[in-house]
């Protein structure tokens, strides 16, 4: 840089030239003809000659085609009409270098009066940093613009007003509006009511206190199609910031096909429960009668029947005090999750102590042995249902039990950060491991009913229940000979 | 004994009224037992008609009334019985197949005096049957204490 020395008074002519010895802005003055006068070394810098190369040459030189031919004419133009290009304006143009490679700039040009001679003075900025910049972020809304509009899900941008900003073609498709017709307008008229009328609370609300109703959350709402028609809607809502102001972008998804098939299957789930329920109910009125009018013909008639009637009349008693305690299960299982179940915090481990309670009779009489340890918590569930999967699992332990063996069930939770892990090992006679998933299936026995009592419906309760606490069971051997089942349970009632 | 025991069973399935007749007739032997299959007869042969000219009719000691009846069910007998003044000191007694709460409170707001559950094993039909005649006819509703329950 040229060395400048300010000290003491200045004289006009001084002070100017300090000025454009110093400015960071390129300055030119050219005269009524084109002719420059004046090249600062800031404009040295930027177009790679010396002043003394350019002083007296057209400043059409620094010019790349075509502006260079038509500077010429702009000129004549304003001399003659006062028709101004640029002249107290300012806009971008382009400028050549020595080198003959070109560069955006920015040009402002005041005319002044010097020495009774019309001057031009140019102010020059390189602006190539800032058109980079500026391509930069057109491409990167280009992008953005390109993947918003072919998302398959619908793209909502409103402001902090509510007003929306960005329609994308999904949400014309999901609407049936199209984008001209709700650019500017309050989203809430995407809403049926009443969550229209809530939507400016929201809106408020969360301005004022922050308390987000979707934001970050997403849940399923209704929208409004033009037509009025409503459908369900999965939204997700975040926040962003656009030039220092809060806007907020919904994302928005059709599920309405997805919600016609949750209904459906709740319907058949409730269906057959419905109808494992009648069948069950309406299976006893015929037993009643069985049950009954075969006991009184063995009370009444007993003796007159020979030796064969009475072990006939017996087979029929049987079969049917088995079939009232199937019919029993299988209310009994039809009834889990028929209703919905109230969740309340539940201490497992008084659920357990609950269920080997139960058992005190049985425990005795086989002398067993049951072990509870580990760390156990309270978790959201419905405390009967939790309750019948332990006494299915104690009552299995005990039951199945080898007869050379004393009878030891380990029982021992593990806490984790969202679930909780159960384990019930026993030593008894196992499962043996083709039939692991069919032992969950109802009135599915491994064993003979005259060596193992029961129906084989607890197994089918058990993952019911555990189904209905949105949990999950495995099973396997267990270290000590018999099975080991692993059951896992989340520790907050899902949505 | 001693005191004359009468019931009136409401139950259209001959198979289940028979044996409830049998279970009460293994405890009260000389028990009078009418078996009426259809809610109209039921309502015909207790509330009073013109033709009684207001002598009392033989009444039973109890009604063993069941919900599900052709043509007029157990809830409507139950409302009309215990809508007449004549009728609504009669202990009745709802023995249905059916558990569910409803229809257990509704028979309770219409005036029932007990709801039983048929019970599908024979034993327990038998403790039943047992419990129902010696609390309504032996210890609760001679005769006389109907006539001051009116009163």
């Amino acid at each position: 840089m040229d060395e400048v020395v300010a000290t003491g008074f200045i004289g006009d002519a001084d002070r100017l030239s300090v000025v454009m010895a110093t400015a960071v802005d390129g300055m030119i003055i050219i005269d009524d003809t084109g002719g420059i006068q004046v090249f600062n070394p800031a404009c040295e810098r930027l177009f790679g000659y010396r002043a003394d190369e350019v002083i007296g040459r057209n400043v059409k030189m620094l010019m790349p085609p075509p502006y260079r031919e038509e500077h010429d004419g702009y000129l004549h133009n304003y001399r003659e009409s006062g028709e101004k290009k640029i002249i107290g304006i300012g806009r971008e143009v382009a400028g050549q270098r020595k080198d003959g490679s070109t560069f955006p700039m920015e040009l402002s040009v005041g005319e002044a009066v010097h020495d009774a001679q019309r001057i031009y003075v140019g102010i020059i900025r390189d602006i190539t940093e800032r058109k980079a910049a500026e391509s930069t972020l057109r491409e990167s809304e280009a992008r953005m613009r390109a993947v918003i509009d072919t998302a398959v899900d619908g793209v909502i941008i409103i402001d902090a007003r509510a007003n929306i900003r960005i329609f994308n073609p999904a949400c014309e498709r999901l609407f049936g509006y199209t984008s001209d017709e709700v650019i500017g307008r309050n989203v809430k008229m995407l809403m049926p009511s009443p969550y229209k009328d809530e939507h400016d609370g929201y809106v408020s609300n969360y301005r004022t206190t922050g308390v987000k109703k979707i934001i970050g959350i997403g849940r399923e709402v209704t929208g409004q199609r033009k037509d009025g028609s409503t459908f369900p809607m999965e939204l997700s809502v975040g926040e962003a910031e656009e030039q220092g102001a809060p806007v907020f972008v919904g994302i928005i998804r059709d599920i309405t096909e997805r919600k016609a098939a949750e209904q459906e299957i709740e319907r058949n789930v409730r269906e057959l429960a419905a109808f494992s329920y009648s069948v069950a109910h309406d299976l006893k009125a015929p037993l009643r009668s069985i049950e009954g009018f075969s006991t009184a013909l063995a009370e009444d008639y007993g003796d007159a029947l020979p030796e064969d009637g009475k072990t006939y009349l017996n087979f029929v008693t049987d079969g049917v005090t088995h079939m009232g305690k199937m019919i029993d299960d299988l209310l009994e299982y039809s009834r889990v999750g028929r209703d919905e179940l109230p969740f309340t915090p539940v201490a497992l481990r008084s659920v357990v102590g609950n269920a080997i309670k139960a058992f005190s009779q049985t425990i005795k009489e086989k002398d067993a042995e049951i072990a509870v340890d580990g760390e156990w918590v309270k978790i959201e569930g419905h405390w009967a249902t939790l309750e019948s999967i332990f006494l299915n699992l104690v009552g299995n332990a005990l039951k199945f039990t080898r007869p050379d063996t004393r009878p030891r069930i380990e029982i021992t939770s593990k806490d984790f950060t969202n679930t909780t892990e159960i384990t019930v090992t026993d030593n008894g006679i196992g499962i043996p491991e083709d039939c692991r998933e069919k032992v969950f299936q109802i009135f599915h026995r491994l064993n003979d009913r005259a060596e193992y009592q029961g129906t084989g419906i607890g197994l089918a309760i058990v993952r019911k229940g555990i189904t209905l606490h949105r949990g999950d069971i495995v099973l396997a051997d267990s270290p000590e000979g018999g099975v080991r089942f692993t059951i896992t349970l989340p520790k907050r009632k899902y949505d | 004994m001693g005191m004359a025991c009468k019931v009136l069973i409401v139950e259209d399935e001959i198979a289940e009224a028979t044996l409830l007749k049998r279970a009460f007739r293994r405890h009260r032997p000389d028990m009078e037992i009418d078996i009426v299959d259809d809610g109209g007869d039921a309502l015909a042969s207790l509330l009073p008609t013109v033709a009684d000219e207001g002598n009392q009719r033989p009444r039973p000691n109890f009604v063993v009334l069941d919900l599900k009846l052709r043509r007029m069910d157990g809830h409507e007998v139950l409302r009309r019985l215990k809508d007449e003044l004549a009728c609504r000191d009669i202990p009745t007694i709802v023995f249905s197949s059916s558990s569910d709460p409803d229809d257990v409170s509704r028979a309770y707001d219409l005036g029932a005096n007990s709801y039983i559950v048929k019970p599908v094993r024979s034993a327990d039909l038998d403790r039943i049957a047992s419990l129902m005649t010696s609390y309504w006819c032996e210890a609760n509703c001679s005769g006389d204490s109907n006539g001051a329950l009116r009163r």
